[in-house]
């Protein structure tokens, strides 16, 4: 079975090869049967990278990266916290509401039904401005500035 | 496309003045950013929140400029102003103006 050499270049180079083959290898490199170009563009391109030293985070990127996070962590407890509330309020007070409309029978009828039908409306004015806005966002090409 | 806030392009002659362009636009934030707005207002700094308003509503000002100013076949404008008004309470209003011009 024919073998492509030029793919055991970084087999080669990384010591893969058992010894039969590492000789076949270097002999076929001799030859030209593998490029000798892209031999050694790779062995540069080792070299290179193995040269390669990762620096230290620093300290002080590290006090940031953790501000930040806790900072994040504070608000999102914060939001989850209003949200709760404000949610708990908004449902209690519509139903307060609905519970005028429905049985406060001082009130003549037209004048409940106005009341419930501008609540109505209220409630879907805001979903339809909401869902323009979530649809909007998406395509904000203004989202990503900061300042 | 060429904006400078000076009533000629250095280096460039202005062969035909297009006329006015401008671009305008009015941005909100959502009431959760007003709510911390607030709040750093109580305890100073950077309003992050409003800055970031005022960067985006800068740039599509800017966008809505160039926009106009392309359909006029421009190649500069000049004498660039921003200016800011009050239309709503925490929304940014920003309007850009200038002159479009043609260069050699």
């Amino acid at each position: 079975m024919s073998r492509d050499w030029n793919e055991l270049i970084s087999a080669y180079l990384d010591g893969e090869l058992d010894p039969a083959e590492r000789e076949e290898f270097e002999q076929r490199l001799e030859s030209g049967d593998v490029s000798r170009t892209e031999f050694e563009e790779m062995k540069a391109m080792r070299g290179l990278t193995g040269s390669v030293q990762l620096r230290a985070f620093p300290d002080h990127e590290w006090d940031r990266y953790w501000a930040k996070t806790y900072n994040r962590m504070e608000r999102n407890l914060g939001w989850i916290f209003l949200s709760l509330g404000a949610i708990v309020l908004v449902s209690a007070g519509l139903y307060e509401l609905l519970r005028e409309l429905v049985l406060d029978g001082a009130s003549p009828w037209w004048l409940r039904a106005a009341t419930g039908s501008a609540a109505l409306g209220m409630g879907v004015l805001f979903v339809s401005v909401l869902r323009e806005r979530l649809f909007v966002r998406k395509t904000d090409p203004y989202r990503g500035i900061e300042r | 496309m060429i904006l400078v806030t000076t009533n000629d392009v250095a280096g460039r002659e202005i062969t035909e003045v297009l006329g006015l362009v401008r671009g305008s636009t009015i941005r909100a934030r959502h009431i959760g950013r007003d709510i911390l707005a607030r709040m750093r207002g109580i305890v100073g700094g950077e309003v992050s929140e409003y800055t970031k308003l005022m960067g985006e509503s800068r740039e599509q000002a800017l966008d809505r400029l160039v926009q106009e100013a392309r359909e006029l076949g421009a190649d500069a404008v000049v004498g660039l102003r921003f200016t800011t008004s009050e239309v709503m309470d925490s929304a940014a209003e920003i309007l850009v103006y200038g002159t479009a011009v043609k260069l050699r």
